[in-house]
């Protein structure tokens, strides 16, 4: 976007109800002012970063409280993860540490006024459409802007050589479709992992039918239980290899990705819960590796072994018809489908030891009989 | 008596207070409150705000990126 663009008010804002709010309420500066360069003195580009309660928490009380606990505006898993693998460092290393991850981790978190109002800081800002406030962010640039790296050409088939997601492609869907307010907006204190938080989709909530016994379909009857829904219906996904992050000699972050690749691997699931019951799940490699912080503190990440580097993943990439569901034996007798320790790095393998699949465990080949026909 | 005068005057003292809201129409107030206010004379301005921009742009450097960043992130 243009500079201008990003920020000029639409005369018709004026008119809203938050419109007739006075510009200096939130953002602050001085708006007597005649001389711009002046006038924006003490100006807060996004008043609702700092102190969302103070600017919305007059009319948005409830949602401001607990939205400020949610995962968008806090990040938490990441630091939880961090933690976990820095363990027991000295003071002065885990500093350093935090120190990189606000640098690196956290410029992707999210305000009210950067889903609902702006694209994200991270993308360098913008109204979204000229500062009308969107009760629904647009999928396409606010979620887009932190999640197209991924999940957003998962999605829309935007990555090469793969079909858009079905709820995209056939019922036109978007992120808010599954991703409600609800979960947004949700107090997500003491989640460690997004996958923990009660309020994320479920595809049983609207496919219960489809997993009943009346609908009878015998492979969702024999694994339903046993096997996650994307094990089946997606398509493959996008895997990083050893990123390291560092700052360059004028002081700007960097990071180098060594490799990227689509991959489609099923493991073990470490993390079952009582909503993820399933022996079996699609993993995803992060671009995590012991000396991803080595430019800030060497060895930085003692523990790094105590977490899988391959995690669990819920690609979206869903097609009703996917090449391991066309047939039993897309997947049985399959071992390239499985994480097998031949795809490990020898750093990895401690860290993988609860995902990754041992030979004995894929499952056989079926034969005609036991197909039932 | 007391408690009349004392009436009259709360009622005096809340109409004096109030009463412009009811005699004044809404858009004068909206014109207040936007003349007292410069940043809508720029920023609901397109034609003024591309000018000033421009001399915006000519004096702050664009953010840069590091040449060191390669991969996908």
């Amino acid at each position: 976007l243009e500079l201008y663009e990003k920020i000029y008010v639409h005369p018709s804002f004026l008119e809203t109800d938050h419109g007739e709010i006075a510009c200096s309420d939130c953002h602050g500066g001085k708006p007597a002012d005649p001389n711009w360069q002046t006038a924006h003195t003490d100006l807060v580009k996004d008043p609702t970063l700092a102190d969302a309660e103070a600017v919305c928490g007059e009319c948005h009380d409830q949602i401001t409280t607990i939205a400020r606990h949610s995962l968008h505006a806090t990040l938490a898993p990441f630091a939880a993860v961090i933690n976990t693998r820095t363990g027991d460092l000295d003071a002065g290393a885990h500093h350093q540490i935090n120190t990189a991850r606000n640098k690196h981790c956290s410029a992707c978190h999210a305000s009210c006024g950067q889903c609902h109002i702006s694209r994200p800081a991270y993308v360098g800002g913008g109204f979204l459409s000229r500062h009308l406030f969107l009760k629904t962010p647009p999928m396409d640039t606010t979620c887009a802007s932190c999640h197209g790296g991924r999940v957003h050409g998962e999605f829309t088939g935007a990555d090469q050589n793969y079909h858009p997601d079905v709820h995209y492609e056939d019922e036109e869907m978007t992120c808010m479709d599954c991703h409600t307010a609800a979960e947004m907006h949700a107090d997500a204190r003491g989640v460690v992992s997004r996958f923990n938080l009660p309020q994320r989709p479920d595809c049983r909530k609207c496919h219960a039918q489809a997993l009943s016994k009346a609908a009878g379909n015998r492979s969702h009857d024999i694994h339903a239980a046993t096997v996650a829904c994307q094990v089946c219906h997606a398509q493959a996904n996008k895997n990083c290899f050893s990123c390291h992050v560092g700052t360059d000699r004028q002081g700007l972050p960097f990071f180098k990705c060594k490799k990227t690749v689509y991959l489609f691997k099923i493991g073990l699931n470490a993390s079952k819960s009582e909503n993820r019951p399933y022996d079996w799940v699609v993993l995803r490699h992060p671009p995590a590796n012991p000396g991803l912080f080595d430019h800030y503190v060497k060895d930085g990440l003692p523990n790094f072994s105590s977490l899988p580097t391959w995690k669990l993943d819920t690609p979206h990439s869903i097609r009703r018809i996917t090449e391991r569901n066309k047939t039993c034996n897309g997947c049985h007798g399959n071992p390239a489908l499985f994480l097998s320790p031949g795809d490990l790095e020898d750093w990895e393998r401690e860290a993988n030891a609860t995902v990754v699949v041992p030979a004995e465990r894929i499952p056989e080949r079926v034969t005609p009989d036991e197909k039932g026909g | 008596v007391y408690a009349v005068k004392f009436s009259s005057a709360v009622f005096i003292i809340a109409l004096t207070l109030i009463g412009p809201f009811y005699i004044l129409p809404d858009s004068l107030w909206g014109e207040t409150l936007q003349s007292e206010s410069q940043c809508v004379q720029c920023h609901a301005n397109l034609k003024k705000l591309i000018r000033l921009c421009w001399e915006v742009e000519k004096t702050q450097p664009k953010p840069k990126t590091s040449a060191e960043t390669s991969g996908e992130g």
